[in-house]
């Protein structure tokens, strides 16, 4: 069910007037916490990891597509992290918020990857995801097809430091400490790259709306 | 100053916020999902699989060493019960008459003179005990006195045949207790 994660609001972008139809599911204020049910999975409870996987799985998948900007690499990306995830039960220790861990590990097989492929290419391959949701009237499917492609170029035009840091903080939710420790950089140099990166994003929003 | 990306809460990074969830709506594609599903599940099996083989192993290995513990205990009680027998120590005193005993030739000297006995006839006793002919390295007429027994194992020690010259005299000894005088 596509619910509003956050209360509806109007940036000034023309795109929110329906957000009762985002696709973010709501917080499970009741439900165990992240850091519960990883214990619990390392204790072997598999429904626990389940109920944990589906709770991040589109958000990190997002936050490694759009960091990425390849599919392929995107998805092995993803099964990486999520085997380290598992792997790592054993030695789990709740310190930290879950989704820092996550994330952290996730930011890592990035690197890694791109330690591996010097040749890192800019080139943007995500395939258009053309099959909008049935329930979704036609006018809603165009606004999101011209929101996404919105996003999509504004966010590839971002150097690879700010496009993390502004995915981790819109994507993921995370605040600036948690940021500066998946990104293993100081708070401030997350909180410029941040502030860059929200300012480009803005701006190159608004721009395109006003071409529009 | 205040710090807008101290919490997700702010107004304008809200709307930011809300129009990026808003435009992304990328699916994770099932085989994904099924994928690490299908990891998960599979390494809490694996995961099960060595406890329980942790489970008998243990046990095992604690029988195992008792098992061992007492084979060690018992051989090493065997060894101390045939330590402290004093009937199983060899008696350095009774070497020279077993030894002497055990001499084939003894056994057959030994043998006739019950056969002597058997027919009557009158057997020195030193007989039984003093190796006699061959077997000594003294012989017979050396032996017949004291003092020729005696020049026999000087003439011995003399040759530097010091073992020999100490079994003759150990022969001597027994044969002649009262002998000891002269030595």
């Amino acid at each position: 069910m596509a619910v509003a994660r956050n209360p509806p609001l109007d940036p000034g972008y023309g795109l929110l007037s329906r957000a009762d139809q985002v696709a973010y599911p709501p917080p499970m204020k009741d439900a165990l916490r992240d850091s519960a049910l990883m214990l619990r999975y390392r204790d072997g409870d598999v429904d626990a990891f389940r109920v944990l996987y589906e709770r991040h799985n589109d958000s990190l998948y997002r936050y490694l597509l759009r960091l990425c900007k390849h599919r392929d690499i995107a998805e092995d990306l993803y099964q990486e992290a999520w085997s380290k995830i598992i792997k790592s039960r054993q030695r789990y220790r709740p310190t930290a918020k879950f989704t820092t861990f996550l994330y952290r590990v996730a930011h890592n097989c990035f690197i890694d990857h791109i330690r591996r492929n010097k040749r890192h290419t800019n080139e943007i391959s995500i395939d258009p995801d053309d099959s909008p949701s049935t329930t979704d009237e036609p006018l809603q499917v165009t606004e999101r097809l011209i929101a996404r492609e919105r996003l999509n170029r504004a966010l590839a035009k971002l150097p690879q430091e700010q496009r993390d840091v502004v995915l981790l903080f819109l994507e993921a939710g995370l605040n600036l400490d948690e940021i500066a420790s998946v990104t293993d950089v100081n708070r401030e140099t997350a909180k410029s790259r941040l502030r860059y990166a929200t300012a480009k994003l803005k701006a190159a929003l608004a721009t395109d709306i006003h071409h529009e | 100053m205040s710090d807008e990306y101290e919490t997700t809460s702010t107004a304008e990074n809200d709307a930011l916020r809300a129009t990026y969830q808003f435009g992304v709506q990328e699916p994770i594609p099932p085989h994904l999902d099924d994928a690490v599903l299908r990891k998960a599940r599979a390494d809490v099996r694996k995961d099960r699989g060595f406890s329980g083989f942790s489970a008998w192993r243990r046990p095992a290995a604690f029988i195992a060493t008792v098992g061992l513990s007492l084979a060690i205990v018992i051989e090493v009680g065997d060894l101390a019960i045939f330590e402290q027998d004093p009937l199983s120590r060899p008696d350095p005193q009774q070497d020279f008459a077993t030894k002497a005993a055990e001499s084939p030739a003894r056994i057959r000297q030994i043998g006739e003179i019950a056969n002597q006995r058997a027919l009557g006839e009158n057997i020195d006793i030193k007989q039984l005990i003093i190796p006699t002919g061959g077997d000594g390295v003294c012989n017979d007429a050396q032996i017949s006195t004291p003092e020729s027994w005696l020049a026999c194992i000087l003439r011995l020690r003399a040759d530097g045949l010091s073992e020999e010259a100490s079994a003759e005299m150990g022969k001597l000894l027994l044969a002649y207790p009262g002998f000891t005088a002269a030595e």
